[in-house]
């Protein structure tokens, strides 16, 4: 393929990944990986998991895993065509989704389905929570039997004190990797 | 904007536990229960759930550019850096101890995500219960990769909003 056609089939699909990603950029690593892997051979299985790690491990939202996989495979344009292509069309959404709800604010229906909202998106954090307690027992070097259990007590150590304190949630991150060097 | 570029500078291993502190600990931007009501709209539709809450608020407050700063300004700074630090390592091979460090902030990161969906619940104000209900039942069948997260959010919000709805006291 040339680099046009490279660069067009990034936009469309990845326009196409911003409309079903519901649930945060975590959630859409499944349906990245068929397409950048297994259907459309971007990048190889190696080069994507090293993606993922990096995503994670780096700052920033977790949704830049799809630039990133668009550098690796066309480069600088790849990325900024990538970034351009998830951000518009779920951004423009959330806009309008938003001012519909402010204009309708009254609406006995408007504050059902705001009532309804939030229980989903306290269950999703969790879930999304237990998946990245599972990535990080993957991804430890040497895995060993105290691994998960490790990692679950980090998780609930560091719940338990950001909830009890007003302190920077960087503080308890680099505690963690403290305990992960020194371990 | 430039709170939000530190934002997005900050934010690892997702951005949203972040985002409560910046918005709503240090700036006293949004209240708690906008940041519950904003962030659970930005999570139930399609896309990055802190970039769909800064394109929401940064329209909300500046109108159409806002939101485009807004999305720029946590999304572009972290980007670069992580092609930055993709082109460092892409041929290096990674000592053991730096990737327990990686897992372990992927762990504590998960911690802070409870403590956000704590502090979401607790704006929770009628129907404590059912609520609960509902957000175990998701976090259950979400957490066990029974049902997928797009599928989820639309039978738990449909499920909560038709409860809601038929069971609530006719004036």
């Amino acid at each position: 393929m040339n680099d046009e056609s490279v660069l067009l089939q990034l936009a469309v699909r990845i326009a196409g990944l911003s409309l079903v990603a519901v649930g945060g950029g975590n959630a859409l690593i499944p349906a990245l990986h068929d397409e950048a892997v297994s259907t459309l051979h971007w990048v190889s299985e190696a080069r994507f998991v090293e993606a993922v790690g990096l995503s994670q491990a780096a700052p920033g939202p977790n949704m830049l895993l799809i630039p990133l996989i668009a550098w690796q495979t066309a480069g600088v344009a790849g990325a900024t065509v990538a970034l351009v292509a998830f951000l518009l069309p779920s951004s423009t959404i959330a806009i309008l989704g938003s001012r519909f709800l402010a204009r309708h604010e009254r609406s006995p229906l408007v504050a059902a389905f705001k009532w309804a909202l939030r229980p989903v998106t306290g269950g999703l954090m969790v879930s999304s929570a237990v998946v990245l307690i599972e990535t990080a027992a993957r991804t430890w070097p040497e895995p060993a039997k105290f691994v998960p259990g490790l990692v679950t007590l980090l998780a609930v150590g560091v719940a338990v004190a950001s909830v009890r304190s007003k302190l920077n949630p960087l503080v308890w991150l680099a505690a963690a990797a403290l305990i992960g060097v020194l371990v | 904007m430039l709170g939000l570029a530190r934002l997005g500078l900050l934010g690892f291993g997702g951005v949203g536990p972040q985002a409560y502190h910046a918005f709503v600990t240090r700036s006293a931007w949004l209240s708690i229960d906008d940041f519950a009501e904003g962030y659970s709209l930005a999570q139930a539709l399609p896309g990055a759930n802190v970039v769909n809450l800064c394109a929401i608020m940064g329209d909300r407050w500046f109108g159409p550019v806002g939101a485009v700063a807004a999305v720029c300004a946590i999304t572009v700074p972290p980007l670069v850096i992580v092609l930055v630090a993709a082109a460092a390592i892409a041929h290096v091979t990674r000592a053991p101890r730096f990737v327990a460090a990686e897992s372990a902030i992927v762990a504590a990161s998960a911690g802070l995500l409870f403590a956000t969906a704590y502090r979401v619940f607790s704006t929770i104000v009628r129907r404590r219960a059912l609520g609960l209900v509902i957000a175990g039942a998701v976090a259950l069948a979400v957490g066990l990769h029974a049902v997928s997260m797009p599928v989820a959010t639309l039978v738990g919000v449909a499920a909560g909003f038709g409860i809601d709805v038929f069971t609530r006291a006719r004036p």
